[in-house]
């Protein structure tokens, strides 16, 4: 008991220090954040999704899944590249990250919409179906 | 010509300058040679598409240019693995037809008008010239321009290369090795840069890749691999993040575009190895995030916290994983990667993939014939890989490592050792050249300042020295071989102008060698790469430019050729029907709808076992259980290779083994046992009985004592045991010239038999029989 205590204690205090180091963060640093927990957080739904429902359309879960984790990766190397802190890309200019990171997700969502199957509604439908001919 | 101090920044940008352009020529230079060396075959007989795969390819790419690329990804091919037919959009490594057809299209659309047939004899020069500049951005990626051009020379002329790349072998591997090393510079580069822009081309290259050739996943194994071997040696850096992980998202959604790939990419065992890595490189990432962020003392409590809870939540993640595994009886991996990892597996349990000559492990001999030189420089290139030791040299280590793994093997791999070979010894080639031309310089410096210097040789004069070998680093690299010697001389008189400055800078033991070692060691370098230029033109010529679709021998009467294949495919192509079917044994069979155009039973992608079972059976069974089966797939030509009467030992009497076993794999009343006198196979007059009255044996042989009298058999060497037999079922349409190809056609069934016949048959046969012969009104 003693011993959970401690622990109790410490964890309190960790969550305390990473709080406060947390906070001093740059504001346009944490917006980065916020996108990547969200896009997490979607990608969590939609493999639990998955889970219960069974994988009818592997392709769509392939699109949700995949689009949810690239995007959340691609933001990451965006912050990576932009994070004032970080020595190594000191020299990069954060117009350049930010003109490869439209570039990349470009080359991305034009992959990505390959995956679609279909479409709710059939008027949207259609518009897919022809970008993806385009494509 | 000597520049007075300050050091000129202009005479090192002339000396940039001309290194540029001196490059630039050499690398074009490298393009010719590469596409050059590769020209023997058309030169030495014909410009013809090789082998047996290449046809397949033409005849994609023939359709493709014909009907454009709708019907090209939605074709159905019903002239193949009748009656099951073969989807070739969902089935073919799309990446060289599109290619071929790519080419075929731009140079006609600007008037050029080549035929495609020309297009695909000629990709593979073009692309292998593409692939030795590709392995010059590599190597200067890793060390240096030097190594560069070395390595670029290298991959130009290796044998190993060379073999699967001729003007006329139209195979996957032509733009796929092009492909590869691409991927692998991308990768560096992105590592080395650490921009997203590279790590974006990086995924496009290696879709490219996926789309050329099944060995794209050695590609999305070894990066994994080195990502995981940088994270636990301490290189973890940003860069390494933004060089893997754009690549595994984007490049598996890319490879699973493919249709060929399709969902495996995600599903497969080849895979997983790129997604636990993608996990564990996140973990990483998180931990030094955290361990930024927090001060050293919270940040071991923060450690001691995670551990015991992810310790729990890593366990139960991995049982769920084994249990999915498990579930599968090959553990998830496909028959092909798990003959690779465990080579045993194939001889025991798929003998398809075990009875392919390429799949077999390759012979000592074989590495010195295909890497020759490169086998000595490789491991000095290991070495100096090592110092210094950056991402991107231990990428090269473990490159090399797992290719000689692999290529041990398989024969075919070798090909993906070759340019690891190269890159390797194109670094330990340039690190030498550094080495002696440092000291010829050196030495030669020495000398002429030996009377201002009053110095004795340890306190090296490391001024001069320094600057020499700095300004020379820059030259001497970009220099070849030959013309190391002439830059030492003229560089000598740059140390005897400058004044000579007492070594107030550190003394530094400086490796040199003395003047005559270097010298002589300079010219046996370029002696190796003599004997190793010679051996590779040598193997070109000889070796590797055969077309096997056309054979020559020399004789006293001189220059015999064989072009028995395609006489007799012409021969099917004139004087049978469109929808005639003909059976063979799978190696003829993409000759067979390229050239005659006729509708095959099984062919070389051996996709069904059974299927090449069924006509293996055929071929192993007496006359009339042949006929029968033949009948029921509705053949109507039986086409044999028999190289007796001219010494062509592949022929299908020497195939005849794996038509015995694989046919007794599925058919049990096949057994190889019967076909074996004391363990071999005998056609003589020792050969059993089946063996003399099968199939193949009948077809071979009929007629052929006519040709000698004696019925001997070239390839086997002895007297024929069965002479004189006649064919009940079959009869003979066509022989070749050289009766290399013997072309049958089936009897067709008898209209009524005599009675006596029918009696006898009733009274003699089996009760089995004799309730078929009830059933059956024909017999």
């Amino acid at each position: 008991m003693y011993n959970k205590t401690i622990v109790c204690v410490y964890a309190q205090d960790l969550l305390c220090s990473l709080h406060s180091a947390y906070l001093a963060t740059p504001t346009n640093l944490k917006i980065h954040h916020y996108l990547i927990f969200l896009r997490s957080f979607y990608f969590l739904e939609h493999v639990s999704y998955m889970a219960l429902v069974g994988s009818f359309s592997f392709n769509s879960f392939l699109f949700g899944v995949l689009s949810c984790t690239g995007t959340a990766f691609l933001a990451i190397c965006l912050w990576i590249q932009v994070n004032k802190e970080n020595k190594k890309f000191k020299d990069l200019a954060p117009k350049r990250a930010f003109a490869d990171f439209v570039l990349s997700n470009l080359v991305f969502h034009l992959v990505i919409m390959n995956f679609f199957d279909r479409c709710p509604s059939p008027i949207l439908n259609v518009v897919f179906m022809s970008c993806k001919n385009v494509v | 010509m000597a520049m007075s101090p300050p050091p000129g920044t202009s005479s090192s940008a002339m000396r940039n300058a001309f290194g540029t352009v001196l490059s630039a020529l050499i690398l074009l230079l490298i393009g010719v040679l590469a596409f050059s060396i590769r020209l023997f075959s058309v030169i030495k007989y014909e410009s013809v598409i090789h082998e047996f795969d290449p046809y397949f390819n033409y005849r994609v790419t023939q359709f493709l240019s014909k009907n454009g690329i709708y019907e090209f990804w939605n074709w159905f091919d019903d002239r193949t693995w009748y009656p099951l037919g073969r989807v070739i959009g969902g089935t073919v490594y799309p990446g060289l037809t599109l290619t071929a057809g790519t080419i075929w299209w731009a140079l006609n659309a600007i008037n050029i008008p080549l035929s495609v047939e020309t297009v695909c004899v000629f990709t593979a020069p073009v692309f292998s010239a593409f692939a030795s500049w590709a392995t010059y951005l590599l190597t200067k990626e890793v060390k240096g321009s030097g190594a560069g051009l070395a390595a670029a020379a290298l991959l130009a002329m290796v044998p190993s290369y060379i073999s699967r790349s001729v003007a006329g072998s139209y195979d996957n591997e032509a733009v796929a090795i092009f492909a590869l090393i691409f991927t692998f510079y991308l990768y560096i580069k992105t590592l080395n840069t650490g921009s997203l822009f590279y790590a974006t081309l990086n995924a496009i290259a290696y879709f490219y890749m996926v789309c050329s050739w099944g060995g794209y996943t050695f590609i999305i194994n070894l990066i994994p691999m080195h990502v995981l071997l940088c994270i636990v040696t301490g290189r973890y850096s940003p860069r390494l993040y933004i060089a893997y992980a754009p690549l595994v998202v984007l490049g598996t959604l890319l490879a699973a575009l493919v249709p060929v790939v399709g969902f495996n990419a995600v599903l497969t065992s080849e895979h997983f190895a790129s997604f636990l890595v993608f996990i564990i490189i996140h973990v990483v990432a998180l931990v030094y995030y955290i361990k930024g962020i927090l001060s050293p003392k919270m940040f071991k409590v923060a450690v001691t916290l995670v551990v015991s809870i992810g310790l729990v939540v890593c366990l139960i993640v991995v049982a769920v994983l084994v249990a999915l595994v498990a579930s599968s009886p090959t553990g998830g991996w496909s028959g092909r990667s798990l003959s690779l990892l465990d080579p045993t597996y194939a001889s025991k349990y798929i003998p398809i993939i075990a009875s392919v000559s390429e799949h077999q492990p390759p012979t000592w001999p074989s590495y010195f014939m295909d890497i020759n030189v490169l086998a000595f420089l490789v491991p000095a290139g290991i070495i100096a890989c090592f110092s210094p030791l950056s991402d991107a040299s231990s990428f090269v280590v473990l490159y090399i490592v797992m290719s000689v793994y692999f290529s041990g093997v398989m024969v075919r791999l070798m090909l993906v050792l070759a340019p690891a070979a190269c890159i390797m010894s194109g670094i330990a080639l340039s690190q030498a050249f550094d080495v002696f031309t440092a000291s010829i310089k050196y030495q030669l410096g020495r000398s002429a300042n030996s009377k201002d210097d009053a110095e004795d040789n340890t306190s090296t004069n490391n001024a001069p020295k320094d600057d020499s070998s700095s300004g020379k680093t820059d030259k001497g690299e970009e220099v070849a071989k030959e013309r190391s010697s002439k830059k030492g001389k003229k560089k000598e008189r740059e140390p005897a102008d400058k004044p000579s400055v007492k070594s107030k800078i550190a003394k530094k033991r400086v490796l040199v060698l003395p003047l005559e070692a270097s010298i002589v060691a300079l010219l046996l370098l370029i002696m190796l790469g003599a004997f190793y230029v010679i051996h590779c033109v040598w193997a070109a010529a000889e070796a590797y430019s055969a077309p096997s679709i056309v054979l020559t021998s020399q004789s006293r009467d001189g220059l015999h050729v064989f072009d028995d294949f395609r006489e007799s495919y012409a021969w099917l192509s004139h004087n049978t029907d469109v929808d005639d079917k003909v059976a063979s044994w799978w190696d003829y069979g993409y000759q067979t709808t390229a050239m005659a155009n006729r509708t095959v039973i099984v062919d070389n992608n051996t996709w069904n076992n059974t299927h090449i079972a069924t006509v293996g059976t055929a071929m192993s069974s007496p006359e009339k259980a042949a006929w029968e089966i033949f009948n029921s797939l509705d053949v109507k030509y039986v086409l044999v290779v028999f190289g007796g009467l001219i010494g062509y030992p592949s022929d299908d009497i020497n195939k005849f083994l794996w038509m015995v076993r694989i046919g007794g794999g599925v058919f049990p009343h096949i057994k190889e046992a019967d076909y074996l006198r004391d363990g071999n196979y005998r056609i003589d007059s020792e050969a059993t009985p089946t063996m003399l009255n099968c199939l193949m044996y009948k077809l071979s042989y009929y007629r052929f004592v006519e040709t000698d009298g004696k019925g001997y058999d070239r390839v086997r060497r002895t007297e024929i045991g069965k002479k004189n037999f006649k064919l009940t079922h079959f009869e003979e349409v066509f022989t070749s010239h050289h009766w290399m190809v013997r072309i049958y056609k089936l009897k067709p069934q008898k209209n009524r038999i005599r009675g006596r016949a029918k009696k006898l048959k009733l009274k003699t046969s089996s009760g089995l029989d004799s309730k078929a012969a009830k059933k059956n009104p024909w017999i």
